[in-house]
């Protein structure tokens, strides 16, 4: 789109999206970490997820703040509203997927070292890929504003869905089995459950998409 | 404004996915659904001597709503506005083409009144423009010339229409105080008053807050959301967070043409026009 007859209009805004897309990147890693430290039982690395949280918290706040201050100060309209509104809404997004990256970074410490020879393994293992990939596709749909790719990961969705179904039932097989390690299996849940939720915020990314693209909302859970 | 910009527009419009709801349909200026049309422009041309100031516009404008007026300054509003009654009848070498229906009535027909119909369809200017009267004779004023009323229904009136413009708290000790030492707001509410008291069914405003501070401002605003329950108002503003405060439609207006007519929260939100997307988010060069 053209440039505003305000320059500075235009710096503010570019400011936000470059605050998010880092934003976006931390979150990523996180992820990426979080997922590691569960995996290998590495405690260094749950710490340093704790630590990266509280930097995506403080980064998330400022955007807030600077966001709703151009609402105050621009009072824009149609498409840049849009965008600034949108920002909001996906910052809120980005900064649960850190929450739940936080959350299985924790888990990591209070489980016995995890065992990939376990039933549910494969399909968390593949829940975990393709979480990050609907996070990382979710970022690139509102970088490029890709109404196309978004729509496809909207519907990508589903896999995750089934999949977190899958990882849940064969965790309560394990459970009825092994009452040894039911502490262990129970975290797997709650891991299967994060990454799902994940998967939701970039779908939710995505939605806010095609908001801003064209103004118009698609529904939730569409079928 | 570019081509290919419109273009790409249109395109993202009519590629939407089955799965977008809340389409917030652009309004065909021609079809207001559920609403009570109280001026019906058609065609619409206007000259000044050679020179083309409207070209064709058709527009129509619901009773008891706002309708807001907005585009860059000399692009035909305040013509257009002045159209509504007649105003550019009072210059010299304007040619005007085309329909306007007041409540059905054709208001170029010969026998319209024009002193009646600029009663029916009151003006309201940038600058207060009070007579050097009294606040009492200033509301008055219209009544005298056209209404015979014994003394205490013109006070009952002038109280009324007072009350209309919500001046009657401030005016009440001061009604034989001259207007002219009233504030700017003040005066642009005795402006209203004046035109409400003979009890108009339109109300035109051209630019009625750009004289104003900030708190004044917001109380002819808020003026205008009390008058629309009984009149149609019709108002000019080169401000447009004003645009969207207090009109419930919106016409933008470019050299001249309407270039989009719409909901003020679909113009605002997700105009279907490019030059009108340029104009509200401040990208016109
Ligand atoms: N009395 C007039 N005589 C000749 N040209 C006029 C007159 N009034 C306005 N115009 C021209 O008509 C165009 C529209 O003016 P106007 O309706 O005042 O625009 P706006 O109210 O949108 O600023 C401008 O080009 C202006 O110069
Ligand atoms: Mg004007």
């Amino acid at each position: 789109m053209s440039r505003h007859i305000s320059g500075e209009y235009d710096k503010e805004l570019d400011s936000l999206q470059s605050t998010f897309t880092m934003l976006g990147g931390l979150a990523e890693q996180q992820l990426d970490k979080a997922m590691r430290a569960f995996l290998t039982n590495d405690s260094n690395l749950a710490a340093e997820v704790r630590a990266t949280e509280l930097q995506i918290n403080r980064h998330a706040v400022e955007l807030d703040r600077n966001a709703t201050f151009v609402i105050a100060r621009r009072q824009p309209a149609a498409a840049d509203l849009r965008l600034v509104v949108g920002l909001l809404k996906n910052s809120t997004d980005i900064e649960r997927v850190g929450d739940e990256a936080e959350r299985i970074a924790k888990l990591s410490d209070q489980v016995s070292p995890y065992d990939s020879s376990r039933s549910y393994h494969s399909d968390l293992t593949e829940m975990h890929a393709k979480s990050s990939v609907a996070l990382r596709n979710s970022l690139d749909v509102y970088a490029r504003l890709d109404v196309e790719n978004a729509l496809k990961t909207i519907a990508a969705d589903r896999e995750i869905d089934e999949l977190y179904d899958t990882v849940v039932k064969l965790a309560i097989d394990e459970m009825s089995k092994n009452h040894s390690t039911l502490t262990d299996d129970l975290s797997i849940i709650w891991v299967a459950r994060s990454l799902e939720r994940i998967s939701d915020h970039a779908k939710n990314i995505c939605e806010n998409v095609v908001y801003l693209v064209h103004g118009q909302t698609i529904i939730h859970n569409v079928q | 404004m570019n081509q290919n910009d419109q273009e790409s527009r249109d395109l993202r419009r009519v590629n939407l996915d089955t799965t977008l709801v809340e389409s917030s349909e652009t309004l065909d200026p021609n079809e207001l659904p559920d609403e009570e049309i109280c001026l019906n422009v058609s065609s619409l041309s206007l000259h000044y001597g050679e020179a083309l100031a409207l070209k064709d516009i058709s527009m129509k404008i619901p009773r008891q709503r706002v309708t807001a007026l907005i585009g860059p300054s000399g692009c035909g509003k305040s013509t257009l506005i002045r159209c509504f009654n007649r105003m550019n009848d009072l210059i010299d070498g304007v040619r005007i083409h085309g329909r306007i229906e007041l409540d059905g009535t054709e208001i170029h027909d010969r026998n319209v009144d024009v002193a009646q119909l600029r009663r029916q369809v009151g003006m309201v200017f940038q600058r207060p423009n009070p007579f050097p009267k009294s606040v009492y004779e200033n509301v008055a004023y219209g009544l005298r010339l056209t209404e015979n009323l014994p003394k205490s229904e013109l006070d009952d009136r002038v109280e009324w229409a007072l009350k209309s413009a919500a001046l009657w708290e401030e005016m009440e000790g001061r009604l034989k105080e001259s207007a002219l030492g009233l504030s700017g707001g003040q005066q642009q509410r005795l402006v209203i008053a004046r035109a409400v008291a003979v009890k108009p069914s339109v109300l035109l405003l051209d630019e009625p807050a750009s004289a104003l501070d900030p708190l004044s401002t917001l109380k002819i605003e808020e003026l205008i959301a009390q008058l629309k329950s009984d009149y149609t108002i019709v108002i000019v503003t080169h401000n447009m967070q004003q645009a969207a405060r207090v009109s419930d439609y919106t016409s933008f207006l470019y050299l001249g043409e309407l270039i989009e007519f719409d909901s003020t929260a679909n113009i605002f939100l997700n105009p279907s026009k490019q030059q009108t997307e340029d104009y509200i988010t401040g990208r016109y060069g």
